[in-house]
């Protein structure tokens, strides 16, 4: 807070203190912010500076204080230092509209505002307005002043052409010195104007400007920096030139000599040390070495710049010197003659570069700060080896040791990062890299030079040294420490300022960079915890993946298997979770973590879903045998696996949930071949409930929402109707109302037992239910009628699915998930034979949701829907027939369309245009078009490509309903039988087994012969077969699987798809039409092995 | 072949493939100890510095360095592989490099090999001698930035473009800083050729003129890499900058020359 604010904030009265005040304060928090923010030391990430910001103009808004109707200047001054606060944050929209609110409510002269709202223009690139605000100022300084400012943000975006005509045109304004009135503002813009040309590299004008500034008379230091300055510019502006403009050269050395002549006339100080140096580098531009040195050993010379040195010294400020560019000079000087005189005189030649050697290694000793510190210490090393290499002459001089300048060297640049000076610091660390670029040090100096160029908002260059760290450093065994703990550093620094898409890349770059470095598992692991919180399953798995595949010997190495595995958990992938799981147990030792792995492996094993009930079953009583292992585990005292109390409480938990489990199982198990079974494992359910309850008398739902008692008893209420023992059941009942009256299960009852009666093979009981729900569907809402609707489709009790789904459509709304609830209730439809509703619904389906998983199965249930409705009016009304029929054939031709909307595999799509084309053909068969129907079956069996699974099916049975049609043609003619033979030689190229390969053989086969014995030559036949090697019939793999040891005794085999009928296709039954999938999607499929299937049971094996 | 050792009076059986002794050597052993001999041999499991009627044998594990004198027909070689006559130098080189197997001078001789191999448009005689020339150098970083140029031309003009691609990012990952330059420069140029300007810019060009100040022969090149990526991103004012600075510090370079 500056002393303005002070007085201000003492001053203010009543009006609008609490504004001020707050003001205040948060102009001290915003320098405070901005301070460590910059410095790297707070981490502020773009959202929070975003509400903060809101807040802050929320609170500061001239709007939400007590309006007073002026403002004094102190205030108004608070105002616009705000507004440029805001400016300076890179607010600038902000800043204008606070601005503008300023004005409208406290009536302030726009034009006092002039000059907030030209840097607000000027921010945002908006010159030409920022021009027009300008001109409204009164002219004068004050015009002049904004010009100026317009000038440095032309500078500042790259507009130099329009930043140098602003300052000419305000320097053309002074012909002669200006009044002393104007006169400290006039050479500060010169100074600015100078720094800014020599920036350019216009460094002829820079010296132009110089002169501006030495005729204005400046005060006496100030004269003489000018001075100093200007003749040091001259010189090596001369010596650039010096080659090909000797005369201009010339005449700039003059102008430097005399400069250094006045300077020593006026006293002696650093700026008179500096005129020898000036005077020197004159002489030996001219190559007039002699000279340079002679004037620089000169005694009376010599002993002014010791003084000077001496004074510097004692101010800790050597680095400012002028005696080390005077050594470096003649060291420079000297190395030059030494060598020009090597292969002529070389005694004279070891003098000469003795004598430089010795200047070298005094500046890189006892000026190790200075600028030329480095450059010395590398030419004395040169040097060194030259004299003794070249000229044979030994030299006694230690090591050079490189390590104290170079840490005086990254100082000086770390210093300017830390004091924010984010240009110096670049340009500091830029010159010390380039003579050491990697060591220790500079590892972390690239750290800092990235993270100055992300304040800088340069981010391209940011990002150039950022890559180079993460490549350049993470093989280096000696800099890849410092080189991960950089680019962590840089990551931060981009999320405080706001980019988290950069912080992620950097992370990135360090993954892929350091995949050794030690800090890489916690970051992985940091990552993961938080994509973990955010339910990004998928992508936390990722990064827990990574630790347990690369950094086994990590601490975090078990705890990421762990989390590894509930993320598959999370995503119902229950095969991976097993996958993972069964790995991790291996590699805990005894303890309560064991435990609880070997319960998730159980549970994994009861949740895991499959289609084959055969299958279900097996995993059923795999969990169940992990779960009484785990009960036997758990009975032993002194229990191994309890090493603390916090051990002893999770392992009575696992036992608790494992004996809750038990039940759950046993309730589950079936065997669609062994009803006994079912019975037997019932009663086994409702003992381990009991167990359950008895073990657990004092559960305790406050203390734990999520203890299992109102489940168990909500289960025994189901097991015991199931069991007809409506007492027990009753008394479960009132077990649970009175103790859970709130409870799911008490609340939806009977949707409960409806699914738990279905479960439990009761349907009838279920049924009943379900009428009883769906009578009084407002009670039960949307979402439970849907999964009532869908669990009597699925279980075929289509009359109750229509009822309960078309309440669902009703009731449904805006409701997420709405496909599903169209698709479901237009599939109940179909089967009850609401056919126009089907089409009319799955139509709306498609068109507001092309991109659904349903558009796909909704277009072959449409097709199948109308071609019903076009074969039902064949006879009756056959314009209306031939409507349906076309329309159906629309449908899947949109297909196409909606196949092409979705993100599928290409199989995938190939498969769905294949499974349409063959649709297609059986519409055109019930339309009785025979002709288009062999159209579509070719077109399928011609272009598509039988290799990929998800389209032989189609392949196949395409050709076998197109036999039949090709067979009905007149096979006398011979283009006709050759046909079937080309189309049955296409067939075995592509498919080399099943009921279609035999078929196509046996029509290959019989067509052969009619054609031999039409003309056609039998080598012309064969040539076209010989490469089809045949297999055997026995290979043939349709055969029908050994029924596995899982089914008891007496279950059938699983069904096998009886052999097509290769007689013409009687009309299509609704069946051939529907999509392979038509059940909601499922998650998609895991690419990873899937866990060993776990050992069958016998048959009828024991519960 | 037995040789004896001095002093102990044992003898010292080497079996194995022996090069031909090569006259007046100096071995610097780990510990320190020089030793000096008028022949030394290399065998199988070490080298055999010869002395008077004394063998003594050293194994590759103890050995530091060895040293031997020049052999005149290097220089000869080198001469006439400048001059660009490939085809005569070749014979010798390869002569030399077998001769000098891990005598030093193989690695040069090798090195010029391979440049004439490319010269002479060989170049998958090139890539060979390389790749068997890379598992002698027991530091990758000591492999002579000529040799490397050779090898990357050699792998460009026979498109085995992963092959190159795999060295040059190793090389950026692990070669001196001459070496690295170089080849982060190559690799741009590649990502330029496929589109990909940007990555070409941040992961090559610009690194290079930023970060690489100290190896200035690759300074051109970077620089107009950088004009061209520029001028392709459209960025006409930073293309501008970087032309400037490539006319004004190397305004001799073929590079500016190309832009003048």
């Amino acid at each position: 807070m500056n002393a303005e604010t002070s007085r201000v904030s003492a001053e203010e009265g009543v009006v609008r203190k609490s504004h001020i005040k707050i003001h205040v304060d948060l102009q001290r928090w915003f320098s405070y912010t901005t301070r460590t923010m910059f410095s790297g030391r707070l981490s502020l990430g773009g959202l929070f500076r975003s509400v903060l910001l809101g807040v802050t103009i929320g609170v500061l808004s001239p709007n939400a204080v007590d309006a007073a109707s002026q403002l004094s200047d102190a205030q108004l001054q608070v105002e616009v230092d705000y507004a440029t606060q805001l400016i300076y944050l890179g607010f600038s929209d902000y800043s204008e509209r606070y601005l503008a609110d300023i004005v409208k409510k406290y009536n302030v002269d726009p034009t006092t505002l002039i000059s907030v709202r030209v840097s607000v223009l000027a921010s945002q690139k908006r010159f030409k307005d920022a021009e027009a605000e300008i001109d409204k100022a009164p002219a004068g300084e004050k015009r002049d002043g904004l010009y100026l400012t317009l000038a440095d943000s032309y500078y500042m975006w790259g507009k130099y052409k329009e930043a140098k005509e602003i300052y000419a045109k305000f320097f053309a304004k002074f012909p002669s010195p200006p009044p002393d009135n104007v006169k400290t503002f006039y050479l500060n813009s010169v100074y600015k104007y100078i720094q800014m040309l020599m920036l350019m590299g216009e460094s002829e004008a820079a010296i132009g400007a110089y002169d501006m500034m030495i005729k204005a008379k400046p005060e006496g230091p100030v004269l003489r920096q000018a001075q100093s300055e200007k003749a040091e510019l001259c010189v090596k502006f001369a010596e650039q030139i010096y080659d090909t403009r000797r005369a201009d050269a010339e005449r700039f050395l003059k102008m430097a000599w005399k400069l250094s002549e006045d300077i020593q006339w006026k006293g002696i100080d650093i700026w008179f040390g500096k005129s020898i140096v000036v005077m020197a580098h004159v002489y030996k531009i001219r190559g007039e070495a002699e000279k340079a040195s002679g004037i620089v050993k000169d005694k009376n010379y010599f002993e002014i710049l010791k003084n000077i040195d001496d004074s510097l010294r004692e101010e800790d400020l050597l680095r400012y010197s002028p005696m080390a560019q005077c050594r470096y000079m003649i060291g420079d000087i000297m190395e030059t003659e030494g060598r020009k005189l090597a292969a002529t005189d070389p005694a004279a030649a070891i003098k000469a570069l003795g004598e430089s050697l010795q200047h070298f290694i005094n500046v890189f000793f006892n000026y190790p700060a200075s600028p030329w510190a480095v450059e010395c210490g590398k030419r004395a090393e040169a040097l060194k080896s030259y004299i003794e290499g070249e000229l044979g002459r030994p030299i006694k001089i230690p090591p050079i040791p490189m390590g104290p300048v170079m840490d005086a060297q990254f100082k000086i640049a770390r210093t300017h990062f830390l004091n924010q000076s984010y240009e110096q610091a670049i340009e500091s660390y830029n010159s010390v890299l380039a003579a050491f670029p990697e060591a220790p040090q500079s590892v972390k100096g690239l750290g800092q030079v990235t993270e100055s160029y992300i304040y800088l908002n340069k981010f391209e260059e940011a990002e150039v040294v950022m890559s180079y760290l993460s490549e350049r450093f993470g093989a280096n065994k000696e800099l890849q420490e410092a080189g991960g703990k950089a680019l962590v550093q840089i990551a931060d620094v981009y999320s405080s300022v706001g980019k988290p898409d950069l912080a992620k890349r950097t992370y990135d770059a360090f993954f892929q960079g350091y995949p050794d470095h030690k800090d890489v598992p916690v970051t992985l692991f940091k990552f993961g915890d938080v994509a973990f919180s955010q339910d990004a399953w998928q992508q936390a798995s990722e990064y827990y993946e990574k630790i347990i595949t690369t950094h086994t010997n990590s601490h975090l190495y078990l705890t990421a298997y762990s989390k590894y595995a509930t993320c598959y958990s999370k995503m119902k992938d229950a095969k991976k979770e097993l996958e993972v799981l069964s790995v991790y147990v291996q590699k805990l030792p005894k303890s309560a973590a064991l435990i609880t792995t070997k319960y998730r492996i159980a549970d994994a094993y009861a949740k895991m879903k499959s289609d084959d009930p055969y299958q279900t079953k097996t995993n059923l009583l795999v969990a169940l045998r992990g779960y009484a292992e785990i009960q036997r585990l758990v009975a032993k005292e002194p229990n191994p696996y309890v090493a603390t109390a916090d051990d002893r409480k999770t392992v009575t938990e696992i036992k608790r949930l494992s004996t809750f489990r038990t039940g759950y199982c046993f309730a589950k198990l079936k065997d669609p071949g062994n009803p006994a079974l079912q019975v037997a494992a019932r009663k086994k359910a409702i003992g381990s409930y009991e167990t359950y309850l008895k073990l657990f008398p004092n559960a305790d739902p406050k203390a734990n929402p999520r203890d299992p008692e109102p489940l168990v008893l909500s289960y025994l209420v189901t097991l015991y109707t199931a069991e007809g023992e409506t007492k027990k059941a009753q008394a479960s009942m009132d077990a649970l109302r009175g103790k859970y009256p709130e409870h799911d299960a008490v609340v939806n009852a009977l949707y409960q037992t409806v699914w738990n009666l279905m479960e439990l093979g009761q349907p009838e009981k279920a049924l009943a239910a379900a009428e009883e729900m769906v009578a009084n569907a407002e009670k039960y809402g949307a979402a439970k009628l849907l999964k009532i609707g869908e669990l009597m489709l699925e279980n075929e009790k289509y009359d109750l699915a229509y009822k309960a789904l078309s309440r669902a459509y009703e009731m449904w709304g805006e409701k997420k998930a709405i496909e599903r609830v169209m698709y479901n209730y237009a599939e109940a439809a179909n089967k009850v034979g609401e056919h126009e509703e089907v089409v009319k619904v799955l139509t709306m389906l498609i068109d507001e949701h092309p991109k659904s998983y349903y558009s796909i199965p909704a277009s072959f249930t449409i097709a199948e829907s109308l071609s019903f409705m076009g074969g039902k009016l064949k006879e009756s009304n056959p314009a209306k027939s031939k409507e349906y029929f076309q329309t159906a054939k629309k449908a899947m031709k949109r297909l196409y369309r909606v196949v092409g909307a979705q993100a599928l595999s290409k199989e995938t799509s190939a498969g769905y245009r294949a499974h349409a084309d063959y649709v297609m053909g059986l519409i055109s068969i019930n339309s009785g078009s025979a002709d288009e129907a062999m159209g579509s079956f070719q077109r399928l069996l011609m272009l598509a490509d039988a290799k990929n699974p998800e389209v032989a099916p189609w392949y196949e049975k395409a050709f076998i309903k197109c036999l039949p049609l090709m067979k009905e043609r007149d096979q006398t003619v011979k283009v006709n039988v050759q046909d079937l033979y080309d189309m049955a030689m296409t067939l075995m190229e592509q498919i080399r087994k099943g009921d279609a390969y035999k078929l196509a053989k046996k029509t290959r086969n019989q067509t052969r012969g009619q054609l031999i014995s039409m003309g056609v030559s039998a080598a012309s036949l064969a040539s076209s077969s010989l490469d089809l090697s045949e297999p055997e019939e026995g290979e043939d793999s349709e055969k029908a699987p050994a029924p596995t040891s899982l089914a008891p005794a007496g279950t059938p085999a699983p069904a096998v798809a009886p052999a097509p009928a290769v007689s013409p296709a009687p009309a299509v039954p609704a069946a051939s039409i529907k999509p392979a999938v038509t059940r909601p999607p499922a998650a998609p499929a895991a690419k990873t092995p899937t866990p060993a299937a776990p050992a069958a049971p016998k048959k009828g094996a024991s519960l | 072949m037995i040789f004896r050792t001095i002093g102990l009076g044992v003898v010292v059986m080497v079996m194995g493939v022996c090069s031909q002794p090569v006259s007046a050597a100096v071995l610097y052993k780990t510990d320190g100890t020089k030793l000096v001999g008028d022949k030394i041999t290399v065998t199988a499991s070490g080298y055999v510095l010869k002395k008077g009627p004394a063998s003594i044998p050293v194994s590759f594990r103890e050995t530091a360095m060895v040293g031997v004198k020049e052999p005149p027909q290097l220089g000869v070689a080198i001469k006439q592989v400048k001059a660009g006559e490939y085809t005569t130098a070749i014979p010798t080189l390869k002569k030399i490099m077998t001769f000098y197997k891990k005598l030093n001078h193989d690695v040069t001789a090798g090195a010029w090999l391979v440049t004439a191999y490319v010269g002479a448009g060989k170049n998958s005689d090139a890539i060979k001698t390389y790749d068997t020339l890379k598992r002698s150098i027991k530091d990758k970083k000591d492999i002579p930035i000529q040799l490397r140029r050779s090898y990357w031309e050699a792998l460009d003009k026979t498109s085995a473009n992963s092959k190159l691609q795999t060295d040059l990012s190793s090389s950026v990952r692990t070669g001196n800083r001459e070496v690295a330059a170089e080849a982060q420069v190559r690799r741009s140029d590649s990502l330029m050729k496929q589109g990909k300007t940007e990555q070409a810019l941040k992961t090559g060009y610009l690194r290079t003129v930023l970060l690489f100040p100290d190896v200035k022969d690759i300074q051109p090149r970077a620089l107009l890499g950088a004009v061209t990526a520029y001028e392709k991103l459209e960025l006409t004012k930073k293309a501008a900058e970087y032309k400037g600075i490539l006319m004004k510090k190397y305004p001799e370079s073929p590079e500016a020359k190309s832009l003048k």
